[in-house]
């Protein structure tokens, strides 16, 4: 009786068993499985930010300013090692300098990264939200134009910093997704050009009720500007420029120039600075370094703000090529006010030099620590000023309306207007010196040298007593491919100036 | 040889004798005593031949049953003494004397689900028995069998109190997966990260409760724990109950722990040279004055009791059985303010119901309470004096005070104008709470029943119940004016809890056919679910200090986190142990484990194993031999998983939370796929061959064991970096290889018998690893600045540059070497006149050419005297401590050594200048010998003589690392910083140093 109970019982634990072979599926409780994301309003809007997320990544270290600006000829960086490798041109493929001493932050590495992850998450807003549901389809096709712009923005982020690049316009749902190759550099210029065009029919126009940080559609024909005339598309540059020069949406330079860096007039200021990185001081905001890097040692001025390090300056020679009046030198400092009110003066700013040169352009004197509110500019209607008149010199020579756009910059800066007659070449160079003085510390100075293989003559004239000699070899008009990420990809080959 | 009764989990000889009812007719009565020293044994098994009539002797030693007949053989059993069999032929007096078992054949080991004669093991497997691992006093089983078996190495991560420690069985099988072995607990498993912060989910369990550990080494041991047992398994069995006098004993130990070892640091007037140098200005007016200054080290060291009061209750009657015991350990730290403290309890009992069933439980719960201070630095010298309260303690300047007037400590940010902010004061550090709080239940209930001879179901339920509690504040006290103008304090807490249920049901038959032939077959199907939450809020900016932790509304800012995970695991096993004649032994083992964890596409592995064995000197032609007791061969092979590092929902697509950005001045934080899925994950695979023999000479007085094993891992779980335009940096994946080779030879011998007794023991163990592939073509992988991972080298690899002195005055600085006249000098290995990355090379490695223990134990009338020695030899250590402290950037003090650093009229080749302007470059100066043999512990006992009511008392006085042969110079060279990582391995940065005791213990038994 009892075996027989037993035998039962042994059976039907086993019977049990088969019966919980079961497909072993995973409930996730705490993350949201991929499936069952992008449904919401809410969803959209937290996918669309992941992307700004890279945007801020990419200004924190922030080495989009600090890499082209400290290889350009306006700013230079103290001497430490990793941070000077730019100015030297000491990197390596390996970038091992800046790896070892922990500032891939500040490095292309940085950029390489953040700007490809920024594109993933363009891509799954792309791929998803067109079926999410919203009741507001106006804001659901604003946040499709957003990913669009933010895509074109970093794959133009990417060619103009590494040349021909991976074109990335598919998220990545399976490890084979995960390797492209590269594309050529015209390839890359084409999708953003598409991007740009599904932007601009997306985005909302320009009012002053746009939600700040967003970009709107005028910002997406300034970028597509400057894209064209980086890949010297000059009448598409020129095009694009006249959009939003000619719109009626209250855009428009700031009176005065000291007003666009003036963190209490950054509402104001943005009908100028169509799209910028939007710094927040306050605790879990999002700022960047730059503040603290151009400020004087040891947090020694208020007015450049409460945490600033000494880390950068201006050439002497930068800034005496300024006209005394332009109003835009005023941005720069040879002496500041110390805590107990005192003036100290240029010898004593900085230990590396005599000729220490203060950069004001992120000064904010409520910061958090080194937290800054004032915003990065990115994008800003004096730019497209001159993108015009080079677009329109370069079509047509230095034709009236060339003159408008690039005295419209000058005149604002409190100087007159350019000399009157000039050949095609002699303006186009008027306009980038132009570009020189207005967009200095705003990582873009480097890519004009760059885009016009004009690097190799300027810079070995861009030295100073800390940087005694600087040599630049054909090779650095493009930063090499991180090496790590040539390893990693079998399809993707490292820059062949760089192999 | 005789046959012997083989059980399930655990030695119950007691139970197989069944209640019988009957007549009496005759009766026969004795006394059974030990032969060594005539004393009374109690709970001798005494059945009669052939039947299952039996009693237990009582605690006089004393014994009475009744017989139906006359003509019978009475058989004494009894754990540790050889079986005897006596005729009864009518006497009624018989009096048995006992002798020692000296044969270790007769012993019996527990092997995963079952136990096994250790004569019939074809497996590699190594038990260490109490005694042995109860001889230096410990809080973790684990720490007790550092150098005691060969093939294991262990390393403790951290000496801190209730510090973790990690163990590589036969090398490190793994990359980015967990190398820790399978521990099984009464049946209960239990893994155990091996990270250096983290708590050993060992140290709950009391070593004084321990009755075995089992050491479960090559394949077809391990084959039966399926996807967990490629990095080996270890069996732990604790104290259960006897039939016969409950005996009630007392184990405890009072002691008291030292440091070993400080670091020689300049003193205020030294220092404040140092600082006018680096700084290049008068920073001190005048060092020379400044004197010795404060002795940082002196305020974070100190002498620390520790102590273990064990009391025990053992005993039952032939039914039932128990044993109970409750135990105090406490232990405090050699730096100030970490301590640990347990309070355990355990309960084993074991019920017959009737002849067919049998009922029991192993219940035991603990109680921890761990007070750690930082220690152990991830970062090079900034983050180390911020880090690790011995890197503060290090780098602190000895002209700063600790303290303020008022007796309040005196953070460094409010002295000499904040000039030494970027170091934190070590007695601040110190300040930090950072309590956790375990409790813990593992439990184990069965309900064994044997419907007919041989055949055993057994269903176990096993629950292992944690919560624990972490509190953490940092003061504001600790903080400077400045920073406190921010916002001071901060606090968090975190609550988790962990369930476990494992079910088991195991199926045993066990048959000997046509008396050639025993054959023992095992089924087992296992389900297995575990289920995790955890909270944390976490708060800052507090008014003040007065509520720590305790009122996190207080604070200004809150944020809050939760986690719920869960995953199953279930799993089917068969075995079969198979033997001829007892000669020819063979073993058949499958298992098949299916887990939640596991990719869409790989969701039940399949492990087979199988082992043969020929116990040689059981031949007709050895049996006879005088010399050759005892001679085995074993070969085993097959296939073992290692799924311990996948953890729960890694193979899928999921969602995660990104930084946030501002939109019209407020924040939305992103939300973006926190990986790519990996459909195909799976466990490592591990194919492993053994080869050894186990040699017993002289009526086994000297037994040897060697093994001879390879293991190649397949399917490696490697983190794998991704194209970053994949927008992904990496993906989990098995995506390498590895192999482990390695011999193992264990020996142990009795030199002396008879009034001086001496035996010793030692082991030594060789294993070289090699990575043989990583995915995509991969050659070398960099793991830090200063270790790779190259194929076909081993793992822990140390790549730097070349130090080639300091640059002398005139010498050509070369270019990229970011050094000056009185700097580094690195070689230049590709004589291309630029230092570049390609002027780093391979200067060492972490892993041991061999590692080794012995001991001798010695005993002359009353007294006993053991020692015990470990040892590793060939292995490197990069001293990151020591690269911190040459290389002085200014603002923290620096090695003694550095005054006789280089200056134009002091060309030392040795230390650089004061001036440096920047780091000094990691190179090959900082690897040093790791090699050591330590004197683990030498105990000195002495048994009191007979006092009435007291069975036995013993005293003894312990000293534990009493001493290290070593030339390395840091705190220890026992030193894991990474602790569970596979690799980074050998690195010290500023770990809890290992710290040397003295102990005075009593054993007592009523």
């Amino acid at each position: 009786m009892r075996n027989i109970f037993f035998r039962y019982s042994v059976a039907s634990l086993f019977t049990l068993c088969c019966f919980s072979c079961s497909k072993l599926e995973e409930t996730p409780y705490s993350s949201i499985y991929t499936e069952n994301f992008y449904q919401t309003a809410e969803d959209a809007e937290a996918a669309l930010a992941a992307v700004y997320n890279e945007l801020a990544d990419l200004y924190v270290g922030p080495s989009a300013l600090l890499v082209p600006d400290f290889s350009a000829d306006q700013v230079y960086p103290r001497p430490v090692v990793g941070r000077d490798t730019y100015t030297l041109f000491s990197f390596d493929p390996q970038y091992s300098a800046v790896v070892s001493y922990s500032r891939a932050n500040e490095s292309p590495i940085d950029i390489w990264n953040n700007c490809y992850t920024g594109i993933e998450n363009a891509n799954w807003v792309l791929l998803k939200v067109p079926n999410t549901k919203m009741s507001n389809e106006a804001r659901k096709k604003a946040i499709l134009g957003e990913a669009y712009f933010l895509r074109a923005f970093f794959h133009w982020f990417l060619t103009k910093n590494f040349g021909d690049v991976v074109i990335r316009i598919k998220a990545s749902q399976s490890i084979n997704d995960a390797y492209v190759g590269k594309s050529p550099k015209e390839d890359v210029y084409k999708q953003i050009f598409q991007d740009l065009d599904s932007a601009e029919a997306n985005l909302p126009d320009y009012s002053g009720s746009l939600i700040k940080g967003r970009p709107c559609k005028e910002a997406a024909a300034a970028l597509y500007a400057k894209a064209a005339l980086y890949s010297e598309n000059w009448a598409v540059s020129l095009r694009e420029a006249q959009k939003v020069l000619n719109s009626t949406n209250g855009i428009g330079l700031m009176d005065n120039v000291m007003d666009v860096y003036d963190v209490t007039r950054e509402d104001a200021a943005r009908k100028e600075n169509l799209w910028a990185f939007e710094a927040e001081s306050m605790t879990n905001g999002r700022s960047s370094q730059i503040m603290s890097l151009y400020g004087p040692p040891g947090s020694a001025a208020p007015a450049y703000g409460a945490t600033s390090y000494g880390s950068a300056f201006a050439y002497q020679a930068f800034f005496d090529s300024f006209d005394p009046k332009d109003k835009r030198r005023q941005l720069m400092d040879t002496n500041y006010v110390n805590k107990q009110g005192v003036v100290v003066h240029q010898a004593s700013i900085t230990p590396v030099t005599t000729h220490g040169v203060l950069v004001k352009k992120y000064a904010d004197r409520n910061s958090v620590g080194g937290s800054h509110a004032t915003n990065i500019p990115i994008l800003r209607v004096a730019d497209v000023y001159l993108i015009a008149a080079e677009a329109e010199a370069r079509l047509n020579g230095a034709t009236a309306n060339a003159y408008l756009y690039i005295n419209r910059v000058r005149n604002r800066a409190g100087l007159d207007g350019l000399t009157e007659g000039l050949g095609k070449d002699a303006f186009i160079a008027a306009v980038l010196q132009e570009r020189s003085w207005e967009l200095y510390a705003e990582g873009d100075r480097w890519y004009d040298l760059t885009r016009t293989n004009t690097f190799r003559q300027v810079i070995p004239g861009a030295v100073n007593d800390v940087y005694r000699t600087r040599n630049p070899q054909a090779r650095n008009q493009y930063f090499p491919i991180p090496q790590t990420e040539v390893n990693a990809n079998n399809l993707l080959e490292q820059n062949p100036a760089w192999k | 040889m005789k046959k012997h009764v083989i059980h399930l989990m655990g030695i119950f000889p007691i139970l197989l004798l069944p209640i019988m009812a009957f007549s009496q007719q005759l009766t026969v009565k004795g006394r059974v005593t030990g032969a060594e020293n005539g004393e009374a044994l109690p709970g001798v098994t005494v059945r009669v031949k052939g039947t299952t009539t039996g009693t237990v002797s009582g605690p006089d030693g004393t014994y009475s049953l009744s017989l139906k007949q006359s003509d019978v053989s009475l058989v004494f059993t009894f754990t540790g003494f050889v079986t005897q069999e006596v005729t009864v032929a009518g006497k009624s007096q018989l009096d048995v004397v006992l002798q020692a078992s000296k044969k270790d054949l007769d012993e019996v080991v527990v092997v995963g689900y079952g136990t096994q004669q250790k004569a019939n093991v074809a497996g590699a497997i190594t038990s260490v028995k109490t005694a042995d691992l109860k001889q230096t006093p410990i809080s973790n089983v684990v720490q007790g069998l550092q150098g005691r078996v060969s093939g294991v190495q262990i390393t403790q991560n951290s000496a801190a109190p209730g510090g973790n420690i990690s163990m590589r069985i036969r090398g490190v099988n793994s990359i980015n997966g967990t190398s820790e072995p399978l521990y099984v607990v009464d049946g209960v498993q239990l893994s155990n990260s091996g990270g250096v912060n983290d708590i050993s989910s060992l140290s709950i369990i009391n070593p004084n409760d321990i009755e075995s550990v089992a050491v479960l080494k090559d394949a077809s041991a391990t084959a039966i724990y399926g996807a967990r047992a490629a990095n080996g398994v270890v069996l732990i069995t604790t104290k259960r109950g006897k039939a016969g006098k409950t005996v009630v004993s007392y184990d405890g130990y009072y002691g008291v722990q030292k440091t070993t070892r400080r670091m020689e640091m300049m003193n205020a007037s030294e220092f404040a040279a140092l600082e006018n140098e680096v700084f290049k200005t008068n920073i001190y007016d005048n060092p020379a004055a400044l004197g010795e200054g404060i002795d940082w080290q002196d305020l974070i060291f100190r002498d620390a009791p520790m102590q273990n009061h064990q009391v025990t209750v053992a005993g039952g009657s032939e039914k039932t059985q128990f044993a109970l015991s409750g135990d105090y350990f406490k232990q405090e730290g050699v730096v100030i303010n970490s301590d640990f403290t347990r309070y355990s309890f355990r309960l084993n009992f074991d019920h017959r119901v009737n002849d067919l069933l049998r009922v029991g439980a192993s219940i035991l719960t603990s109680y921890v309470v761990n007070n750690t201070i930082p220690t152990g630095s991830t970062s090079i010298d900034a983050g180390s004096v911020t880090q690790s309260i011995l890197g503060a303690a290090m780098g602190a300047p000895p002209t700063l005070k600790p303290y303020r007037e008022d007796g309040r400590v005196w953070p460094f940010g409010d002295q000499e104008n904040g000039r030494y902010r970027e170091v934190a004061n070590p007695i601040g550090l110190a300040m930090i709470l950072n309590r956790d709080k375990i409790n813990r239940t593992l439990g184990n209930i069965y309900a064994e029943i044997s419907p007919l001879k041989g055949l055993t179901y057994r269903a176990n339920f096993n629950p292992v119940l944690s919560g624990s509690l972490n509190d953490f504040y940092s003061p504001r006290a600790i903080m400077s004016s400045g920073d406190l103008a921010a916002g001071g304090g901060s606090a968090a807490k975190t609550n988790s809890n962990n369930i476990v249920l494992l079910h088991e049901s195991i199926i045993t038959y066990e048959t000997r056919i046509a008396k050639a032939h025993s054959l023992k077959v095992t089924g087992l199907f296992a389900t297995q679910a575990n289920s995790s939450n955890s909270n944390t809020i976490n708060a800052s900016k507090f008014p003040n200090d007065a509520t720590v932790n305790e009122a996190l509304q207080l604070a200004t800012e809150r944020t809050v986190s939760s986690g719920r995970s869960r995953d199953r695991l279930d799993s089917y096993m068969g075995r079969i142990n198979y033997g001829f004649r007892d000669k020819y032994l063979l073993d058949l083992i499958a298992r098949v484990d299916g887990s939640t964890k596991f990719g869409k596409n790989n969701k039940y592995g399949f492990f087979p194993a199988a082992a043969i064995a020929w116990r040689a000197s059981e031949e007709p032609f050895m049996k006879s031999s005088n010399t050759i007791s005892n001679l085995k061969f074993r070969f085993s092979y097959g296939l073992t998983g290692n799924a311990g590092a996948i953890d729960a929902y890694k193979s899928l697509s999921l969602q995660g939370t990104t930084g946030m950005y501002y939109f019209n001045h407020s924040p939305i934080t992103g939300i973006r796929p926190t990986g790519i899925a990996n459909e195909d994950l799976k466990w490592e695979r591990s194919l492993q061959a053994d080869f050894g023999f186990d040699l017993g000479l002289w009526k086994d007085r000297v037994n040897v064991t060697a093994d001879i094993y390879h293991k190649k891992t397949d399917d490696l779980l490697f983190v794998k970096t991704l194209p970053g335009s994949s927008g992904y940096t990496e993906v989990t994946g098995n995506f390498a290889s590895l192999e482990n080779r390695g011999i193992e030879l264990s020996a142990d011998a009795i030199i002396l018998d008879k009034t001086v007794r001496w035996s010793v023991a030692g082991n030594i163990s060789l294993n070289r690893n090699k990575l043989t592939r990583l995915d995509g073509g991969l050659t070398e992988y960099a793991v830090s600045n200063y270790q790779v991972m190259r194929v076909g080298e081993p793992l822990g690899l140390f790549k730097t540059y070349v130090f080639d002195g300091i640059y002398q005055t005139g010498e050509t600085v070369l270019e990229g070497s970011g050094s000056r006249i009185g700097g580094v000098k690195v070689r230049d290995l590709n004589k291309d006149n630029v230092i570049s990355a390609s002027d780093q090379e391979i200067v060492g490695n972490a892993n041991p050419s061999f590692i080794y223990g012995f001991s001798t134990n010695l005993s002359f009338k009353r007294f006993d005297l053991s020692a015990f020695f470990a040892g590793t030899q060939g292995n490197k250590v990069y001293n990151l401590i020591r690269y911190t402290f040459e290389n002085p950037l200014g603002s923290r003090n620096m090695y003694k050594a550095l005054v006789n650093r280089w200056s134009p009229t002091n060309p030392s080749n040795e230390y650089v200048s004061g001036f440096q302007g920047g780091r000094i470059p990691l190179t090959d100066r900082f690897m040093e010998d790791g090699s050591f043999l330590r004197c683990k512990n030498i105990t000195l006992g002495y048994r009191l003589p007979k006092i009435k009511n007291i069975s036995s008392a013993r005293v003894y006085v312990s000293a534990n690392n009493l001493f290290t042969i070593t030339d390395y110079t840091g705190f220890d060279p026992e030193v894991n910083t990474f602790g569970n990582s596979n690799k980074q391995i050998g690195v010290d940065n500023l770990v809890y140093p290992t710290a040397r005791s003295f102990l005075l213990g009593l054993q007592v038994a009523f």
